[in-house]
């Protein structure tokens, strides 16, 4: 990474705090999966407890290595250690596409991209800055976000039950292996797609899909068939960085400056 | 005179369209250089391929002696380029977007903002403080100009920096780029003609993928113009009267005619202005006007393209 590199990606990290759309959507889609959703959920458990019975089957099959005091304290941390992690593949799938859409093919789209092509930097060294630039920009939004919840549901948490229950050490896993690895493959999905996709749309749209699967594993989790454990985690966080790298790899020979100023 | 540019051999496809064919083109340093092509005539792919932004399918291209390869553009320090249509981060201040590209084209932080503060006096944009968004066509294009020349190229390439813009802001554009004629070669493509008597010292029109003609103005002119005399009677059968007479008839050959105007063109304008006389002394017909008529870009182009 050289000097004019990191102007690009601070122009890049600038470029998203002047679109208010975008910035809206950065910020308010991880506060309500973050913070909203497990604080309705922490009032829910605490104010009409009985109608979680329906957990019981799920909770019994739960590896709990924890000292659980009741039923409450085991739902929470069912919620908070199995069921939140989840969120934080969407949230970085999200903030990598919308970044990684607006710079590219929103450059494209706009123009602008003609005044980067014919600087004295490489295409290679353009498209490293780019992709560094989203992916900087999604680990911010996943680790900013899942700060907030910790303190946001810790304090629920203690004023609730009168105890912290802290998250586990498959936090580690998700969010130093599983979402820098999703974020590159929605990143990389889209650079590929650059060079055919005409508007800033068509290219979120395509990332978008990379939901279904993460929608597959949370239906899941709720009916109890794949209970994550944290060797399944690890595995599949290697293979998705495995796959992440491939891409990207691969991507760098389906651009070139034929395609990127079609 | 060094040749800051020069293109030999170049062609170039478009799936079976041949849109360069053995293009040869050479511009001399310090000169303002006019590309002239009808729309689609292959200008802005011509100046892709010399920024290395196009791949050429054959030739070769030196710019200050150095090859131009397809997906190098270091050699881009030498070229500033204004795009057709220049567009920028609608959310910058124009100072603000120059210290963006200096940093880019890796200038040092205060070269940069020396440089730019100049050149947006040059360009008539100092002092503006609204954000890009907020600018007309004419001030992006004259920012676009700024941003080329911010690293001191030899080399300007624009494309078609007047088309848009208004009899005010094509002069202000043709203003800068004559200021900046001293110091950087400027290549301009355009079909506006006007503009290019007004400020190129050379130009080329290029047609059906190669370059139909080219040289200095003066050049073109006496090379390929016809000179053209018309007379204007004040009646109609005194233009059939002279068209009769004998002397006149070999004349005849390329005339256009009009209502009482009649006007002979050929080679040798001098010729033609003598045989005229003397028929107009035999006949004692006595025209209401006579000039001769200077050849413009304007016909030559017509003449070359249709
Ligand atoms: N990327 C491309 N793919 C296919 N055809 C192209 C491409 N770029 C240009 N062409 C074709 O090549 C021809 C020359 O285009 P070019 O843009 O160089 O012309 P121009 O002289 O700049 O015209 P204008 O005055 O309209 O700007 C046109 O017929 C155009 O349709
Ligand atoms: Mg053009």
């Amino acid at each position: 990474m050289n000097t004019m590199q990191s102007a690009l990606i601070k122009k890049d990290l600038r470029g998203i705090t002047a679109n208010k759309q975008l910035l809206v959507a950065m910020i308010s889609v991880p506060i309500v999966l973050t913070v909203v959703v497990p604080s309705i959920f922490i009032m829910l458990i605490h104010f009409m407890p009985n109608d979680f019975s329906d957990f019981d089957a799920m909770l019994r099959m739960l590896p709990i290595d924890i000292q659980l005091d009741n039923m409450n304290t085991a739902i929470i941390s069912l919620l908070l250690n199995n069921i939140m992690p989840v969120f934080f593949i969407i949230i970085p799938i999200m903030a990598a596409s919308i970044m990684a859409a607006s710079s590219f093919v929103g450059e494209k789209e706009k123009r602008t991209l003609e005044t980067l092509l014919y600087c004295p930097l490489s295409l290679k060294q353009i498209f490293r800055a780019k992709i560094l630039s989203s992916f900087i920009m999604s680990e911010l939004v996943s680790i900013l976000s899942f700060t907030i919840m910790t303190l946001v549901t810790q304090i629920e948490i203690f004023l609730t039950t009168g105890s912290l229950l802290l998250p586990n050490i498959s936090w580690l896993v998700v969010l130093l292996l599983l979402s820098p690895a999703v974020s590159l493959i929605a990143i990389t999905l889209i650079v590929r797609g650059s060079a055919r996709a005409q508007t800033m749309e068509e290219s979120q749209q395509r990332s978008a899909l990379l939901v279904l699967p993460v929608i597959f594993l949370v239906a899941g989790q709720f009916m109890g068939i794949i209970l994550i454990n944290i060797w399944i985690l690890l595995g599949l966080g290697a293979l998705l960085a495995l796959i992440a790298w491939i891409l990207m790899n691969g991507s760098f020979q389906k651009i070139s400056y034929e395609s990127m100023l079609r | 005179m060094k040749d800051v540019l020069s293109i030999k051999g170049l062609s170039k496809s478009f799936g079976t369209q041949k849109v360069i064919d053995n293009l040869d083109l050479s511009v001399p340093e310090g000169t303002i250089f006019g590309f002239i092509g009808q729309n689609g005539a292959g200008k802005t792919t011509t100046m892709k391929m010399t920024l290395g932004l196009l791949e050429a399918d054959g030739g070769e291209i030196t710019v200050c002696g150095e090859a131009v390869r397809y997906g190098q553009t270091k050699n881009n320090h030498h070229i500033g380029y204004l795009p057709d249509v220049p567009e920028f981060y609608n959310y910058m201040k124009p100072l603000e977007y120059l210290a963006l590209c200096g940093e880019i084209a890796g200038l040092s932080k205060s070269n940069t903002k020396d440089r730019s503060d100049e050149l947006l006096s040059l360009v008539g944009l100092n002092g503006v403080k609204k954000r890009i968004g907020g600018f007309s066509r004419g001030m992006k294009q004259r920012l676009g100009i700024a941003q080329a020349l911010l690293s001191r190229p030899k080399l300007l390439i624009c494309d078609e920096p007047t088309s848009a813009l208004d009899p005010v802001g094509r002069k202000e554009i043709l203003d800068i780029l004559q200021k900046i004629k001293g110091t950087t070669t400027v290549i301009f493509s355009t079909h506006i003609l006007s503009d290019v008597e007004r400020i190129c010292d050379r130009v080329a029109v290029l047609h059906n993928g190669n370059i139909a003609i080219s040289g200095t103005l003066s050049e073109i002119k006496t090379m390929h113009g016809k000179e053209r005399l018309l007379l204007e009677f004040s009646q109609k059968s005194e233009v059939s009267q002279f068209k009769a007479c004998e002397k006149i008839k070999p004349l005849l050959s390329q005339t256009e005619e009009s209502g009482t105007e009649i006007i002979l063109q050929g080679k040798d304008i001098v010729h033609i202005q003598r045989v005229v006389i003397s028929v107009l002394a035999e006949t004692g017909l006595c025209p209401s006007k006579m000039e001769i008529m200077e050849s413009s870009l304007e016909n030559l182009f017509l003449e070359v393209v249709m």
